[in-house]
């Protein structure tokens, strides 16, 4: 007998096809997350146990490579060092950028291409190259005892790529709320602060944490401009404090490593949307 | 404004004329001085205009972030060209040989070598990460959340710094205790236990695997951005021609993702000449015979080590004018418009 009413196409179900995709990707996501969850299981063990069996799972919760952690190396003063290069760094890129990014997007001027084209090339070139110079214009301004210099650096780095990811966000406002807001009275400042920023404050937190996540990683800088251990920033103190010439004590460093590495691993894991809207939309 | 003979002043006699006249002359001067005042304003108008003028509004509000730019680019590599023309250790006076440094870099294996390693560095991340990217980032845009769990998962390793990267990969290597080592040995593969970062031969290529890993997440969901971006009329469209996946791929998804392309190929461009000195430096220092030794580490190392700082800064500014140049053309290429059909 017929059915009748209403009958659903009939859709091929690539099973094998479907099982395939599953069993690779998990086999790739092992790959590139297996390292970390394995160095994270590697901080609970004992140097004994890593020694005899690397690979399983630790079999007690030993607490004692983080307490080392914190009382072998400078690790509380890494982090204030760095909690203090990213916070003002961020605010200076956030500022500088977004000025610049309104200007590129919005005032029609005839060397806006030029600009724009100037910032991208900033953002091209790597400031590793200019490594040498940079240390020495330091050392003679008598910057490299201080964080400032390092902060200047990283500012210079990323406005680059915070003008270009502002620039586009300015341009997805449509003018008109602007040619309202100059109807009403506002000057140009006045209608950035009150009217342009509440609407771009999804690019400015994209730029945030895009910029957050490199201040908070950058290594190679820290460790040339920087002249101090007292110093350091989480980066080079977690290398210069855990990684030894012959012998290393991998534990300890596992634990330096999961705990360096948790703020950034909150962002991915709260912010995951943002980082990936910022990194997909830096075009024009 | 002037001024009218008011009617109680009498104007009879030779004392009425001189206070005509003097009114007259009043009259001119007040005109005088409102021709002057009008002048005033207008140039008044004019410094207003020039100060509300879109071009200085604009380089205004470029300013710090192009001072930014000079300060610590322009300048640097300034002072590099100049350091570059003296032979200085760095601490005590400079002598000045000219174009010495530059001769001398050109003569000196070492150089080259590192030229080598580095353009072979930047040619394996370019031939590994974007088609591993690219092959990720189409087979993972579906809206799946189990595809988002993927994609967050390949991603990951971008969290991480270079430097706690390159100590997991050390470890990872690490002949003797590293897990990929056992690992073999479990299985019974022990003629393949080897000494993963410590052999000319093989340091290299376990570096481009470690950075793989770091960084084709990145390039992955930049392509992924692009993706997204292409209008689904072109793929309805292309379906009356032709059912083939390999053609609507080279057709219509490669073309139309040339910007991303650029970028992938800028950040790995850049990332050779830049971020993966880092991580080099923490996982062979340059290895073992110079096999892994970047352009960037040579002169690091010829700069802190060698105390050659007049040295260093030639190859630095040899360094920068070749990346400048390679640089160019996609930089005009981004800043142009975006290619439609």
């Amino acid at each position: 007998m017929r059915k009748q009413g209403y009958q659903p196409l009939r859709v091929k179900k690539y099973i094998f096809r479907d099982l395939l995709f599953h069993t690779f990707y998990t086999l790739v996501s092992a790959a590139t997350l297996g390292p970390i969850i394995w160095i994270f299981m590697l901080s609970f063990k004992t140097k004994k146990e890593f020694a005899t069996n690397p690979l399983s799972l630790p079999r007690s919760f030993f607490l004692g490579n983080y307490i080392n952690a914190f009382t072998d190396s400078l690790l509380t003063t890494f982090f204030m060092n760095s909690i203090i290069v990213t916070s003002i760094a961020l605010a200076l890129i956030l500022i500088i950028s977004t000025l610049a990014g309104y200007s590129l997007a919005r005032i029609k001027f005839s060397s806006s291409r030029i600009l724009f084209m100037i910032f991208v090339m900033l953002d091209g070139l790597p400031i590793y190259i200019l490594i040498i110079p940079l240390y020495v214009m330091l050392n003679f301004l008598k910057l490299d005892n201080y964080l400032w210099g390092l902060i200047f650096t990283y500012v210079a780095m990323r406005t680059g790529v915070s003008i270009i990811i502002m620039r586009g966000f300015f341009r997805s406002i449509p003018s008109y709320l602007e040619d309202a807001a100059k109807i009403d009275g506002c000057n140009l400042l006045q209608s950035l602060w009150y009217i342009m920023l509440p609407i771009v404050r999804p690019g400015l937190t994209v730029a945030a944490i895009m910029n957050f996540i490199f201040v908070w990683n950058e290594y190679y800088l820290a460790t040339i401009l920087l002249s101090k251990m007292t110093l350091f920033t989480v980066p080079p103190g977690l290398s210069c404090s855990f990684m030894g010439r012959y012998t290393t004590n991998w534990p300890a460093m596992a634990a330096g490593f999961t705990l360096t590495i948790i703020p950034t691993f909150l962002v991915f894991i709260f912010l995951q949307d943002k980082i990936i809207k910022g990194w997909s939309t830096i075009d024009k | 404004m002037t001024i009218s003979c008011p009617n109680n002043i009498c104007f009879v006699g030779a004392r009425g004329i001189y206070k005509y006249i003097f009114i007259i002359k009043l009259n001119n001067k007040i005109r005088e001085g409102e021709a002057i005042n009008n002048r005033f304003m207008d140039r008044l108008g004019k410094w207003r205009q020039f100060l509300l003028s879109p071009n200085l509004v604009g380089w205004l509000m470029c300013m710090p972030a192009l001072v930014f730019g000079v300060l610590f680019f322009l300048v640097p590599a300034f002072v590099g060209f100049l350091i570059s023309l003296y032979d200085w250790d760095g601490v005590t006076s400079m002598t000045f040989i000219g174009l010495d440094n530059y001769i001398e870099v050109f003569k000196i294996h070492r150089y080259w070598n590192a030229m080598l390693v580095n353009w072979l560095t930047f040619f394996g991340c370019l031939l590994t990460q974007i088609p591993l990217a690219l092959f990720f980032a189409i087979t993972l845009s579906k809206k799946s959340p189990i595809a988002k769990v993927y994609r967050s998962a390949i991603f990951a390793p971008r969290m991480l710094s270079v430097a706690a990267a390159g100590l997991l990969w050390s470890l990872v290597f690490d002949p003797y205790e590293g897990p990929l080592n056992q690992l073999l040995e479990k299985i019974g593969l022990e003629s393949l236990t080897f000494s993963w970062l410590g052999e000319p031969n093989t340091a290299l290529i376990s570096l481009l695997i470690a950075s793989s890993w770091l960084y084709f997440g990145f390039h992955m969901i930049i392509f992924m951005g692009g993706l997204a971006s292409i209008p689904k009329e072109y793929y309805e469209s292309v379906q009356l021609d032709t059912n083939n996946g390999l053609m609507v791929l080279w057709y219509i998804t490669i073309p139309l993702l040339r910007e991303q392309f650029l970028i992938s190929f800028v950040i790995v461009f850049s990332g050779t000449f830049g971020a993966l000195i880092g991580f080099f430096s923490l996982m062979t220092g340059g290895g073992p015979s110079g096999s892994t030794e970047l352009l960037g580490l040579y002169m690091v190392s010829q700069a802190f080590r060698a105390n050659r700082f007049g040295y260093a800064s030639a190859i630095g500014v040899i360094t920068f004018f070749i990346v400048f140049i390679v640089l160019l053309w996609p930089v005009i290429q981004t800043s142009r418009k975006r290619l439609e059909y």
